[in-house]
């Protein structure tokens, strides 16, 4: 099991845990098979994640950026470096701005080339 | 460096008093004889805040369904204390109009403000705050000191910003250990001399110390994430380059997760073009 992003999160995988929101209210319990009403309806009640079966919440990063131009996604993880230099990125916070950082600068990269 | 925070604004008299229709709105609003009526009627009678009120809550800030055409609609929409909030938000930014940016464009500035601000209030939005504009101020004024320090002491300031840049420092560091003191400060004692509420000052003050805000923790520790936020997202800068060290007692003060973060990115993205049009536009 992992806790998966609510953006990465799909119709079919399984719930590991109940789903709450923000008032601690349960919208759907663990072993539910998600379906994509199910997701909409979690993004309409706030919910930022979800404890998934059988995934790892490293795995579907590495997924993430398993796709991308490698030269691109190097540049882009430099750049988040040097801005993060007094940051640090082993708080779970940092971490995750930091990968948003890396992701959002792969992406002004990738349309800065399609461009041309 | 023998100057203090107070010498700094005692001979800054462009900015040492807020424009006098923000105290007549505080005292109508916390005069329970007075009405909505009564506090549109002070916002009213300066034409300027009236259209850039209007602008602002006819922006994709709030997204209402159907167009807001007078003060008195806002008022009654919006809020009392969210319209005073922003009153103050964009007057401030009249008021150093004029500066020109020689140090670090004042465009640039007010972009990493506002999305401070916008950072900060989808934050507190998302912890249920009440009055999430406050929030939106408050990111918006967190780094007012730096405009003193750039407008007042020019010269050293460009050497602050050129040893934080060659040396690969923190800009608030490099700034300690050549005035003895950081910006925060300043707009600290900045916020003092407008005699604006005590938890904005706090937040001004501390936002890069949140360990030392002890009457207003939580507020504070929302506009230091906001400022951390915005800034790994790059958009805008008031002269740092890096982006700030995240206090994790801080983070902890805020209850939210992780994930929290992509979503309240994507919030950024949504409202920051039409934040900036609508802020920046003058009037």
């Amino acid at each position: 099991m992992g806790l998966i992003n609510i953006a990465d999160i799909r119709p079919g995988m399984v719930l590991a845990k109940d789903v709450k929101d923000r008032n601690s209210r349960v919208l759907l319990t663990a072993g539910n098979e998600l379906t994509d009403k199910h997701i909409k309806i979690f993004k309409m009640w706030g919910v930022t994640e979800a404890d998934i079966q059988g995934v790892v919440h490293e795995d579907v990063e590495a997924q993430e950026t398993a796709a991308l131009d490698p030269e691109i996604l190097r540049k882009a993880d430099l750049e988040t470096q040097e801005l993060f230099l007094h940051a640090g990125s082993e708080h779970p916070g940092a971490k995750e701005l930091a990968r948003l950082s890396t992701m959002r600068r792969v992406r002004a990269m990738m349309e800065a080339s399609h461009g041309h | 460096m023998d100057i203090s925070p107070r010498d700094l604004l005692r001979g800054y008299v462009e900015v040492s008093s807020l424009p006098t229709v923000h105290l007549r709105l505080e005292e109508a609003i916390n005069n329970p004889k007075k009405s909505m009526s009564d506090i549109a009627k002070v916002i009213r009678e300066d034409s300027g805040l009236t259209a850039r009120l209007l602008r602002i809550v006819n922006s994709a800030f709030y997204n209402f369904p159907s167009k807001v055409e007078t003060i008195s609609q806002a008022v009654t929409i919006v809020g009392t204390q969210q319209l005073s909030a922003l009153a103050l938000a964009t007057s401030v930014m009249k008021m150093f109009d004029g500066i020109k940016g020689d140090l670090v464009s004042m465009d640039s500035y007010w972009r990493h403000s506002i999305a401070c601000g916008l950072a900060a209030r989808l934050l507190a939005t998302f912890r249920r705050e009440a009055n999430a504009e406050r929030y939106f101020v408050a990111g918006m004024l967190h780094d007012i000191g730096r405009v003193v320090l750039y407008t007042k002491l020019t010269d050293i300031s460009r050497e602050i910003l050129l040893e934080a840049k060659t040396k690969r420092k923190l800009l608030y560091e490099a700034e300690r250990e050549r005035l003895g003191f950081t910006h925060a400060v300043v707009g600290g004692v900045l916020l003092q001399t407008w005699k604006l509420p005590t938890s904005l000052e706090e937040i001004v003050m501390y936002h890069h110390n949140p360990k030392a805000a002890t009457r207003f923790p939580v507020e504070t520790a929302i506009v230091h994430v906001a400022d951390i936020i915005v800034h790994s997202m790059g958009l805008g800068t008031t002269g740092e380059i890096f982006v700030p060290p995240l206090d994790p007692e801080a983070w902890d003060r805020l209850g939210i997760q992780p994930s929290v973060l992509a979503s309240v990115e994507d919030q950024i993205d949504l409202q920051y073009k039409d934040a900036l049009q609508t802020m920046l536009a003058d009037t």
